[in-house]
């Protein structure tokens, strides 16, 4: 497939700053870094569809996700659903009345055969033994992959994940990164990942964007950034356990 | 025991539960989920059974379906001193309950499951089928549960919208009125038997409904 180029470009107005966001995102990991209350999360829902920003653009490549009327004509606001924009929240949001393989069937209900290909994603997760276990039976890993598989099995082109593995402890943080990047590799997926956690940044960004008050400071390679130096904002992020 | 006032008063029930089901459900959704001007206003109209006098009630729905009213000069129906007068009475009673109670559960769901539901493609309506209904469904029932059961003993408005026919809009707690005014004391006190037992049990399913969930609702 050929690869695809996410562009964002917006503004908003939020209770307690100015949102401005300019990234470009092709088939790679892109960390959003930066402390809780930057911006990060909501650049995501903007992506998503669930929040709608004030002015700007949002495209996959021909596709306008958002366009605002001030720019080229009239303004587009596709809703969520259309957007086919996979999401992984930090509160991993599995549906606790389905069991893990309804969870990840949920999107492919009208689609025949949708049991078995719930199943052969699980597979993929090293999840089949467990498809038929409720989210509270789940230990915290184990539901975040699920949560993956889930928004994988409507084949996105985009995934999104906020803080995915933010309270999971750090090996099995290191295994699912391993997952995370060879499930990019393997579809050429454009990966999204918001952490505050410098450490998450560095395993499995191709590339971060650090932001800062609702913008981005610098983008580049995580290496570029934060050279192994004792840069203080690197002492600062990791004394602050990320 | 006066058997056609019990299966009487069983098809007013089903009927007027359905129509709580329906009504409720809706009135439920759109006042959890939505800000409608005038929120207030509706809530405080459906509430207002709860608190008026049976014969108010009664008035008003004279009102609403006596000659003059639109469903009378559009529909051309006549509904008063009909069966089904008596089951929109007791639906009318029974609404404030089962508005509580659904609104409740669905407010309660985790937006951020509605939210995830909407990334995976699914319209409101889906969601609200596939994910808010299934996870709002014990206060749904319960609020069933208390609506159906309080339509159950509708008697005030009742009588005055649908008469004392016996046979026809005769219901088991119009039956007992008129057992005891009869003096036959021992077919009323079956019939409050058979009334209180229902409303027992119930009171209790609801009781069941309520207890916590073995599963959690949210996964944090």
């Amino acid at each position: 497939m050929k690869p695809l180029r996410l562009k964002v470009n917006i503004e908003k107005r939020l209770d307690t700053f100015n949102l401005s966001v300019q990234i470009e995102v092709g088939a790679e990991i892109l960390v959003l870094f930066g402390p809780s209350g930057a911006g990060k999360t909501q650049t995501l829902n903007a992506i998503a569809g669930l929040m709608t920003p004030d002015a700007g653009e949002i495209t996959l490549d021909g596709t306008v996700f958002f366009r605002s009327s001030a720019n080229k004509g009239a303004a587009i606001n596709l809703p969520t659903r259309k957007r086919h924009v996979g999401y992984v929240f930090q509160q991993y949001a599995l549906f606790p009345h389905l069991s893990a393989l309804e969870n990840v069937a949920y999107a492919l209900w009208r689609q025949p055969h949708a049991r078995e290909r719930a199943g052969e994603l699980l597979e993929r997760m090293h999840l089949i033994d467990l498809a038929h276990r409720y989210p509270h039976e789940l230990s915290g890993g184990q539901q975040q992959r699920v949560a993956i598989a889930r928004a994988l099995a409507m084949e996105p082109r985009v995934l999104l994940l906020d803080e995915p593995f933010s309270a999971l402890d750090s090996e099995i943080r290191r295994r699912l990164h391993e997952d995370l990047l060879r499930l990019q590799a393997e579809a050429e997926l454009i990966v999204i990942y918001v952490t505050h956690n410098l450490e998450d940044a560095f395993t499995v960004g191709h590339r971060m964007a650090v932001v800062r008050n609702g913008a981005i400071e610098r983008t580049g390679a995580p290496r570029d950034i934060y050279p192994q130096t004792n840069t203080p904002l690197l002492m600062e992020a990791l004394a602050t356990g990320g | 025991m006066n058997w056609s006032a019990l299966m009487l008063s069983l098809q007013v029930t089903i009927v007027a539960t359905s129509i709580l089901f329906v009504v409720g459900l809706v009135l439920g959704v759109f006042l959890a989920r939505f800000r409608i001007p005038g929120q207030i206003i509706i809530e405080v109209i459906i509430f207002l059974p709860l608190v008026l006098p049976p014969s108010v009630i009664g008035y008003f729905l004279l009102l609403a379906l006596g000659r003059g009213s639109p469903i009378v000069e559009w529909f051309h129906v006549n509904l008063l001193f009909s069966w089904y007068a008596a089951a929109i009475a007791s639906a009318v009673v029974g609404l404030p309950l089962m508005f509580q109670s659904a609104r409740t559960a669905i407010a309660s769901v985790d937006h951020n499951l509605e939210n995830a539901a909407r990334t995976l493609g699914s319209s409101e309506l889906e969601i609200l089928w596939r994910v808010t209904l299934p996870l709002a469904r014990r206060g749904v029932i319960a609020g069933l549960i208390l609506g159906g059961a309080r339509a159950l003993g509708e008697f005030g408005a009742t009588l005055m919208v649908a008469g004392n026919i016996p046979g026809q809009t005769q219901t088991l707690p119009l039956a007992i009125y008129d057992a005891v005014q009869a003096r036959r004391y021992e077919d009323a006190q079956m019939m409050v038997v058979v009334m209180t037992a229902v409303a027992f049990v119930g009171l209790w399913f609801v009781r069941q409904l309520e207890r916590p969930l073995n599963r959690r609702k949210t996964v944090a």
